[in-house]
């Protein structure tokens, strides 16, 4: 990491067209899904009760633009996804210690 | 060892000497950081939401039904899919297909565009309903009230970034008409779209939480 | 020797206080992207600020040596003091002051590297500061004396006449200032260290710096947004804290908190990472369990964004809340034992030179061991509940913070004075400032300690005349004290147009920064930096 200060681009993947082209359908795909489950309430199938949905297709999707979009997938650089672990663990530090307060109040 | 090492400093920093700053991997890392930075600011707002939603849960669901969920679902694809144009934006400039780079920012920008007006338009419906901060509709209706102060200030916010993307976006624009961004020199396009793809991923968030509350 | 002789040859480039760049006069500093330069610009400011928040410090002082009060008979004032003396110490002075000025100072000299990683946002950090700071005090000028202290809390702070929007704007001005320096740093840390510096080789100051960074980014943007979201509901009413309005005026503290804890850490690490600087050079040992210190550096970053309801204690946040709190507050004590103990485990058989610098750095250890302690007994439920919002409280944090934090600074200021400006200052003016800083400071504040378990509670224009023996005690100590920081700050003013040429290396330090002429030139280095296998292998360094 530290060996090459003069680092010009040395890892550049152009990733294809098509791979963007599938994630940004199953992007519309899952938005779609979320908002049936939503607006229809499809009581009768289980695990797809709105909040359950939102809580496990938004993270998917959010999933989908860092590792594709944002080209997480493709860093042989293991420091971001370091860094993302950070912060998501940091983020629900806050909130779950904020709720200990909160919700038993 | 020391010699190597000393061999590898003269030529870098000779190396260094014509290429001012050119430090790609550095470049990203500070980007990452900055928007880790960013998802920290919307994180205090997240916070907030779940903290009130626990208190005021009848009130969240209410206040979910006033949302206009059609625009709300179209608006969330429009950004999906400026996201896509931009994230191919940076295969067109490696692959050299300029015109077709240039095509894909500026469709970016128009969707960020489009986004906004649909953005304002609805905000213009609550107004006109009385579902504004301190309005007489609201006055009494605490869970309400905080509701959607909140929408109105994660929306808020999550706007100023959309804009703030699409000022940065048009500088990239000019900067790839001017050929300022190659295939062997588009960090800051690179670094562009990561900003915006992270004003996508937080509109993911705030799609369930407010439009499909209900 | 030959080796100082070699460096300073007749073919040395200017230094970086000689270079003419492209603009002059001031315009050489304030437009200038040398990280040496801004290092001293905020050098410069942040030692102001200290003068200004002093002086108001000293103000409240007199003020308290008479029950009805010896200056004015209006608390609007005295409350006025405090709050100015809080918002400038702790957002203006302390938390920028180390990272900002010794931290853009150093840390690339002792990775090895030319400059930060990104040159222009670090000036541009700066600027922010500045403009941060202007804003924050241009609010005095508004509607009224500022009173709500300097944490803003709600609903108080929506209701006051002061000009609130406008001073919590400011704030956050300046917490992006210190987001973006942060970025700086990282990146320069994982990017520009010198070939062979690998992390567990790095001096232990820019560990603290890389450390404090990570809090820096992570826990500000908290604050910015809780800031927005105070002059938002001022501004618009929208009830978002107003309990009128259905808010709930805990969640901010919760949210103050989260920053303002963490930032307690952004005040104390990079001061910690000076100690374990200075200690080694004036022991002539290596550091004692460098990779503790590290770990323990790291662990203390981490521990510090898990214990900020600590504060709330008796606000009637809910049990089980307080007791996990008051559980994960005992463990942030753990990794500040352990640097405590290495640095004391470091002097053990050493060969101790008590110089200016070490004589700051030994009064750390103990200033900053009893304000931790005393931390513990307010991190403890019970206790908290009798002693929150007394003066134990204010006692604590200055031994913490001010024995703490702004004594490592002198420290350093001491330890990198001839190294920055290539001078050397009266050793004698320095131990006469150490010695009555030293006296004072205890005087002042382990007075304030045994106050506060008297009763007397914090932030009052008038007490009980019962009180008054201890207040005058107290207010005494800090006339002493402010005696000695004018001493110190007059002698270094003295040194820097009148000093000696300081030697190249009047400490025998090993690190980096000291293998080049003081002050440094322009690229930092001369020829290539060799990386040392140990950063403070002294046996080896003088075998060689």
């Amino acid at each position: 990491m530290a060996h090459d200060p003069t680092g010009v681009q040395e890892d550049v993947h152009a990733i294809s067209y098509t791979t963007y082209t599938l994630v940004w359908g199953a992007l519309v795909a899952l938005t779609l899904l979320l908002s049936a489950v939503s607006v229809f309430h499809l009581k009768d199938v289980p695990f797809l009760t709105p909040s359950l949905a939102a809580f496990i297709i938004s993270p998917i999707k959010a999933g989908l633009v860092v590792f594709y979009f944002m080209h997480l997938k493709y860093e042989t650089n293991n420091i971001y996804k370091i860094m993302l672990v950070i912060t998501l663990g940091i983020l629900i530090i806050f909130l779950g210690l904020t709720w200990l307060d909160v919700a038993l109040r | 060892m020391s010699e190597m090492a000393v061999d590898r400093v003269a030529e870098a920093a000779h190396a260094e000497e014509h290429e001012v700053h050119r430090d790609y991997t550095g470049s990203k890392i500070g980007m990452w950081l900055f928007l880790f930075s960013e998802c920290m600011l919307f994180g205090g707002l997240f916070i907030m939401y779940a903290m009130y939603r626990a208190d005021y849960t009848q009130s969240f669901l209410a206040g979910g039904k006033e949302m206009n969920t059609a625009i709300g679902v179209f608006n969330t694809i429009v950004l999906l899919t400026g996201s896509w144009t931009v994230a191919m934006s940076i295969t067109a400039v490696q692959r050299r297909h300029k015109k077709l780079a240039i095509g894909l920012i500026s469709t970016t920008i128009g969707l960020g565009a489009l986004f906004m007006v649909l953005k304002l338009f609805e905000w213009g419906q609550h107004i006109k309903h009385g579902l504004y901060p301190a309005s007489s509709e609201l006055a009494g209706h605490h869970g309400k009230q905080v509701f959607f102060a909140l929408y109105y200030l994660m929306t808020g916010l999550h706007g100023l970034h959309v804009i703030a993307g699409m000022t940065v976006l048009t500088v990239m624009l000019i900067l790839l008409i001017r050929n300022k961004i190659t295939p062997e020199h588009s960090v800051a396009l690179e670094n562009a779209a990561l900003y915006w793809h992270l004003v996508d991923i937080i509109w993911i968030f705030l799609l369930p939480l407010f439009y499909l509350a209900a | 020797m030959t080796h100082d002789e070699a460096i300073t040859s007749a073919h040395t480039p200017p230094s970086y206080l000689e270079e003419k760049g492209r603009h002059s006069g001031i315009f050489a500093w304030i437009l200038s992207t040398d990280h040496k330069r801004i290092g001293m610009l905020y050098l410069f400011t942040t030692v102001m600020f200290f003068l200004v928040g002093m002086a108001l410090g000293f103000l409240m002082r007199t003020q308290m040596l008479s029950p009805q009060g010896a200056l004015f008979k209006n608390a609007d004032y005295y409350n006025a003091l405090f709050t100015l003396h809080g918002v400038i110490m702790i957002f203006l002075f302390v938390i920028p002051v180390v990272p900002g000025s010794l931290g853009n100072f150093f840390m690339p000299i002792m990775i090895g590297a030319k400059d930060v990683a990104f040159p222009r946002i670090n000036l541009l950090s700066w600027y922010l500061y500045v403009i941060g700071s202007v804003i924050a005090l241009a609010s005095l000028f508004g509607s009224g004396l500022p009173d709500t202290g300097w944490t803003f809390y709600a609903p108080y702070s929506l209701r006051t006449h002061a000009d609130i929007p406008m001073a919590v704007f400011g704030v956050f001005v300046v917490g992006f200032s210190s987001i973006l320096t942060g970025v700086n740093f990282i990146t320069t840390i994982h990017r520009m260290r010198a070939p062979g510096m690998k992390w567990m080789k790095m001096p232990l100051f820019p560990w603290a710096i890389y450390a404090t960074s990570w809090v820096q980014v992570l826990a500000t943007p908290v604050l910015g947004i809780t800031m927005l979201l105070i002059a938002v509901e001022r501004l618009f009413h929208v009830g978002i804290f107003n309990p009128a309005l259905g808010g709930d005026p805990l969640l901010y503290q919760h949210l103050f908190w989260m920053y303002s804890h963490p930032a307690v850490y952004i005040m104390i690490l990079p001061a910690m990472g000076l100690i374990s600087e200075i200690i080694p050079v004036f022991a002539r040992r290596t550091i004692f369990g460098y990779t503790a210190i590290v770990w323990s550096t790291i662990a203390i970053a981490a521990l510090g964004s898990l214990v900020w309801a600590h504060h709330m204690f008796t606000t009637g946040i809910s049990d089980i809340s307080a007791t996990v709190f008051s559980l994960l507050t005992m463990l942030v004590a753990v990794p500040s034992a352990i640097k405590v103990f290495n640095w004391t485990a470091t002097l053990y058989k050493g060969s101790i030179s008590l110089e200016p610098p070490m004589l700051f750095a030994l009064s750390f250890i103990f200033l900053f061991s009893i304000g931790g302690l005393t931390g513990l007994m307010l991190g403890t439920l019970s206790l908290n509940v009798a002693l929150h919002n007394t003066y134990f409280v204010v006692g604590h944090f200055h031994y913490v913070i001010f024995g703490g934090t702004v004594f490592a600074f002198f420290a350093a200021l001491h330890y990198w004075f001839p190294k920055m400006f290539g001078k050397m200052y009266s050793k004698a003016a320095a131990y006469t400032a150490w010695g009555l800083m030293f006296v004072g400071f205890n005087i002042f504040y382990f007075t304030f300690l045994v106050l506060g378990v008297m009763g007397m509670p914090r932030r009052y224009a008038f007490y009980l005349p019962k009180f008054q023996t201890p207040q005058v005690i107290a207010t005494v100590g800090a006339w002493i004290l402010v005696t000695g920081v004018l001493i110190m700050f007059g002698n270094l003013i003295w040194a820097l147009f009148r000093g000696e040429k300081a030697e190249e290396n009047p400490w025998g330090g090993i690190t980096l920064e000291w293998k080049t002429p003081s002050p440094p030139p322009v690229e930092n280095f001369l020829e290539p930096p060799v990386v040392p296998d140990d950063p403070y292998d002294f046996q080896g360094a003088f075998a060689r």
